[in-house]
């Protein structure tokens, strides 16, 4: 048979179980808005009894444990479709500052200056004697060598802050390994004193969703609270492995770091680096921007560059045909500097006729130095202006090259085409990959969020139950009163 | 499903965020009353309404030269006429001094006259329109008049500026095959004609026939100055042609570049109007979810 406190020993235990859960509410109430919070559960476990005749009556309640309700399959598949919005939204936010770099159609960005550039050569074919038409023609090509640069200006602007932003987040997942190889030793601590470290735990999910918003890492565990982060490598074939904690008593991580010049991303330990490949994230929608040549700025900073490049060899191809007001033929009239078609130096394009007299206006053709200029032949000019309309190869970028034949102005709105399909494109990765990060946020935020309903109700149950238990305590101590005090007095 | 309180907020927030949003668009589409504000916003319809810029500006250019030609070839027609009522009262003063009846002393008077023409003509062949010698070909605006009055070869020294004359491009195809001007040597036998008939009047040994003789080369200087006319106006019908194309084409071009980039307002309205009504009823209905919970119900 039991002892006399049996009860009370039971009540003990429930009184503190009930507060704890209470307590444990509390908890979860206060953490409602805290993100990366799992909701915790007290494990509420009945304990075996003394067996006795007729039978075991059980020893009460007993919290086993403290579990956080969390689902690690629906973080990776959350943390993977995460990376690859990230990436997405970094792409479609560059492709919005490319085409305000463009400034097409809205804007004034180059198709204005060229259409002001033809308009000043044919009003010259109109009038090839008027000093101010020719200073006209001058001024104009000047102006759209100035929106040329100004525009692929713009773009080495973006491609800076892209620079910036890749650094400054390369910093930051530094700084999150970090923190996950320090986090780590502590919950294996935990874990091996039989403990549930469910804050260490959420902090330390909370810091890997983070790095995967960043570079799209992947992490594995270990049930003793070892882990593994690593990335693919360059050829994606394999795996680089960025922290890996088993058996190590201070697990360090490798360093990512980020090379502007070739735009590789590698991991290092401060001794050997390993080029490690994009696998989503931040960080991969960045440098695949800046250094893509099919899809990201270099493409457009090439097709400009092809654009003038051509546009300026054919002026000059016609230019140097013509015979200038001094009577000169073969004079060029751009200054094209290094490079041809994608890869030509935008930036050594210059107007090279810098006197109004020196614009070959005239025809050469027939004209012999000893017979008078032809001061009122303007049909080279005409020729240079019906440029406009004629079709040439503009070289394209990517590796596989080729060329588009078009017009100027076609070459112009091709560009401007391509680069509003490839935002388009992004623009719809984005909003498919949103709906699948949002439908796998909320499976997440369903297991391990906080429902304030739900924890009211568990707050009044739990209270009730304590308060039941106080009751019970009461009622024993009387019962027990009765054989103490009462008892007693039969004797006498 | 278990609903938490996260779900429920990020849900809400999202749902009031892409309302707000298809709202924005709207909005952003009637204030500034284009369909495209960015090339991803329709990638065609921005190379369309680019194309249609493109080809409104090359009609503007054709414009451009179209009108300068047709005030050109204007001034041409009047000049040519001018040169026609000089040559036609020449003819009348060779008639006049071919009559045996006429006294010598009178047909002195009638080359004075002459000379008056002759003077005339050399004035009109120097007629200048925009400051370019209208006969002057491609040496049109040279410091000297392409006909210059020379005493010693009796009051005409010549055509001195070039025979090539002045092309332009009316197709905008860079090519200028189109023939604009009429030079100076086209006139030359005119001026001859009439020259002769003044040195034929001069003379001192005048007679009717030796007057006469100088009458088949001032008709033949005015058909050639009709055919001329007639080139001239041709030409003047071809720019007035090419000036009727370019306004049907720009109306039916500036129709197209609308469609393809401006907003269509009713539309642009309807949608704003259901953009605004989806985003209040988001906003209805998630203040009533949001609100209540089990803590309002408990004391």
């Amino acid at each position: 048979m039991s002892g006399s406190f049996y009860g009370l020993e039971i009540m003990k235990r429930a009184l503190a179980a009930e507060r704890l859960a209470l307590e444990l509410t509390g908890h979860n109430v206060a953490n409602a808005t805290t993100p990366g919070y799992s909701v915790q559960r007290p494990d509420l476990v009945d304990l075996p009894g003394v067996p006795e005749r007729p039978g075991v009556v059980g020893g009460g309640v007993d919290v086993r444990q403290i579990t956080r309700q969390r689902d690690l399959f629906l973080d990776g598949e959350w943390r993977k479709s995460d990376a690859q919005l990230a990436d997405w939204q970094i792409r479609q936010q560059v492709y919005q500052q490319m085409e305000v770099a463009l400034d097409e159609p809205a804007g004034q960005g180059l198709t204005g200056p060229l259409n002001a550039f033809w308009k000043a050569w044919n009003d010259l074919a109109n009038n090839p004697s008027d000093g101010a038409t020719r200073q006209a023609v001058l001024d104009q090509a000047n102006n759209l060598v100035q929106a040329l640069q100004q525009t692929d200006a713009r773009l080495v602007a973006i491609q800076g802050g892209i620079v910036s932003a890749v650094q400054s987040r390369v910093d930051q997942a530094n700084g999150i390994l970090d923190q996950i190889a320090q986090i780590v030793p502590q919950i294996r601590l935990l874990l091996a004193r039989g403990m549930t470290p469910n804050d260490l735990l959420d902090q330390r999910d909370r810091l890997l969703d983070q790095l995967s918003h960043l570079t799209g890492t992947t992490a594995s565990f270990q049930p003793n609270g070892d882990l593994t982060i690593s990335l693919p490598d360059s050829t994606g074939t394999g795996q680089v492995t960025l922290l890996a904690t088993a058996g190590q008593a201070t697990p360090a991580a490798l360093h990512l770091q980020f090379d502007a010049n070739t735009g590789k991303l590698s991991a290092t330990d401060g001794v050997s680096a390993q080029q490690v490949g994009l696998a989503g994230g931040e960080i991969t929608g960045y440098v695949t921007m800046l250094t893509d040549t099919t899809q990201g700025l270099p493409a457009l900073r090439q097709r400009l560059a092809s654009f003038a490049y051509r546009l300026a060899t054919d002026v000059n191809a016609v230019h140097e045909a013509g015979l200038t007001a001094d009577g000169q033929t073969g004079v060029a009239f751009f200054t094209l500097g290094s490079g041809t078609g994608t890869s030509f130096d935008l930036s050594s394009l210059q107007v090279a006729v810098t006197t109004p007299g020196g614009i070959a206006a005239a025809s050469a053709q027939g004209w012999t130095a000893d017979s008078p200029l032809p001061t009122d032949d303007g049909r080279n000019a005409a020729a240079i202006a019906g440029l406009a309309n004629q079709q040439a190869d503009f070289a394209l970028p990517g590796p596989s090259g080729g060329t588009l034949r078009a017009t100027p102005d076609g070459f112009l709105q091709a560009t401007a085409a391509t680069l509003g399909n490839q935002a388009q494109g992004a623009q719809g990765q984005v909003a498919g990959t949103q709906a699948l990060v949002q439908q796998l946020a909320n499976q997440r935020a369903s297991v391990s969020g906080v429902s304030v309903d739900e924890e009211m109700v568990h707050m009044v149950q739990y209270q009730t139950a304590y308060a039941a238990a106080a009751k019970m305590v009461s009622s024993i101590d009387a019962m027990l009163g009765v054989i103490i005090g009462e008892l007693g007095s039969a004797g006498h | 499903m278990r609903v938490t309180e996260t779900l429920r907020g990020s849900q809400l927030l999202l749902d009031l965020q892409q309302a707000e949003e298809r709202l924005m668009r709207a909005q952003n589409r009637i204030a500034s009353g284009r369909k495209v504000s960015l090339p991803e916003d329709d990638p065609v319809a921005t190379a369309d309404g680019m194309r249609f810029d493109s080809e409104l500006a090359l009609d503007e250019r054709i414009g451009r030269t179209a009108q300068s030609a047709g005030g050109w070839l204007q001034a041409t027609d009047t000049a040519l006429g001018s040169i026609g009522d000089i040559l036609l009262r020449a003819r009348e003063l060779a008639l006049q001094g071919a009559s045996d009846a006429v006294p010598p002393e009178s047909r002195q008077a009638l080359a004075k006259e002459v000379d008056q023409l002759l003077q005339q003509l050399i004035q009109v062949g120097n007629s200048r329109f925009g400051g370019r010698y209208l006969f002057g070909g491609v040496q049109a605006s040279g410091g000297t008049p392409p006909f210059q009055p020379d005493p010693s070869q009796a009051n005409y020294g010549g055509y001195q500026a070039s025979s090539v004359a002045i092309s332009i491009d009316i197709t905008g195809s860079g090519s200028a095959g189109f023939q604009l001007s009429v030079t100076g040597d086209q006139l030359e036998g005119a001026i001859q004609a009439v020259q002769n008939l003044e040195t034929q009047l001069a003379s001192g040994t005048a007679t009717a026939s030796s007057v006469a003789g100088a009458i088949p080369a001032i008709e033949s200087a005015l058909d050639d100055v009709l055919d001329l006319r007639a080139t001239v106006g041709s030409r003047l019908n071809r720019i007035q042609d090419v000036q009727s194309r370019l306004q049907s084409d720009q109306l039916l071009l500036r129709q197209s570049a609308a469609k393809a980039t401006d907003v269509d307002m009713t539309q642009a309205t309807i949608d704003f109007s259901v953009a605004q009504y989806s985003y209040q009823a988001a906003l209805a209905v998630g203040a009533r979810v949001v609100q209540p919970s089990l803590v309002d119900y408990l004391r």
